[in-house]
């Protein structure tokens, strides 16, 4: 186990948001808005296009170019897979994220520590925090992900 | 599903309750949000390598559901309200489950962007068991939440 420093950066990459996208996010999680889905609903809340669900950085996946992105991740970060499990996860919407943007994905490591449980556990914790910016560079949603890999039961 | 006797938005006080979510797990919703998602785990869609894992069968993924919780929040304010979904993940979800899930509203304060509702959320199977656990910020600004009429 080789734990990172915070502030490494994983990876950078596009994040293009598409309508069909979208919607199709937005039923396989039964969240059917029309805010997500009706381009005209949208525009009569005075948004410029659809917006996404605020789950919806979780498909970052598709865009980081590995096709066992979240496998190849814990590879990096020296996790091994069979003893992780995502634990937490916390999405911070700081301004919509609209149907059209091109956004730019920064994956870090926010934190990464090991702590032993009273009843003898030692668990691995790591923060890995997901930034997504607009065109204009402003800062548009956090995704804050704990994974836990347990090392050792006494 | 949700309920329909939804209490407005602007309305919810301390102790109000959010929308209530019930789903009954399916495989189908399993492999469609691995397909929108994108995680192909196969623990998630392979019985085989799922029961070789020390579990019965396949399981969602924790995000499907999170998903699932955060239509309780659309429900009750609009996308726009919610400013911040967080979830822990506290037990597996598998086919068949029964799924309910809903929200209660913790605090209501005034700031200078808005009335803030802190919320806090759960979601249960049928045996009464967490399989979710969280809170969520929703701000609800004069220009609107996008709430649903």
């Amino acid at each position: 186990m080789n734990e990172q420093a915070a502030g490494h950066v994983l990876a950078r990459f596009e994040f293009p948001v598409e309508a069909g996208k979208v919607a199709e996010f937005a039923a396989a999680g039964r969240t059917p808005h029309p805010l997500f889905t009706n381009r005209e609903a949208a525009l009569g809340a005075g948004l410029r296009a659809c917006i996404a669900p605020v789950t919806y950085p979780s498909t970052f996946v598709f865009h980081i170019g590995a096709d066992a992105a979240v496998l190849e991740l814990m590879k990096q970060l020296k996790m091994n897979p069979a003893r992780s499990v995502h634990g937490e996860v916390q999405f911070h919407s700081h301004q919509p994220i609209h149907v059209g943007e091109q956004l730019q994905a920064t994956l870090v490591v926010a934190s990464d520590e090991v702590r032993t449980s009273a009843n003898g556990v030692t668990r691995r914790f790591v923060g890995l925090n997901l930034l997504l910016h607009n065109q204009d560079g402003v800062l548009v949603s956090t995704t804050e992900n704990t994974f836990i890999e347990t090392l050792s039961h006494d | 599903m949700t309920d329909t006797s939804i209490q407005p938005c602007d309305e919810l006080a301390v102790g109000g309750l959010l929308p209530m979510f019930r789903h009954v797990v399916t495989r189908t919703d399993i492999v469609r949000y691995a397909g929108a998602g994108g995680d192909f785990n196969p623990i998630h869609h392979d019985d085989d390598y799922a029961r070789h894992a020390g579990f019965p069968s396949v399981f969602a993924m924790g995000l499907m559901h999170a998903s699932f919780l955060s239509r309780v929040l659309y429900d009750a304010c609009g996308p726009l309200a919610v400013k911040r979904y967080r979830i822990r993940f506290t037990h597996p979800v598998f086919p068949g489950d029964q799924l309910t899930g809903g929200g209660v509203v913790e605090e209501r304060r005034q700031t200078d962007s808005g009335v803030l509702l802190v919320c806090r959320l759960f979601m249960k199977n049928q045996n009464d068991r967490d399989v979710l656990a969280g809170d969520a910020d929703l701000m609800l600004t004069p220009a609107g939440t996008g709430a649903t009429p």
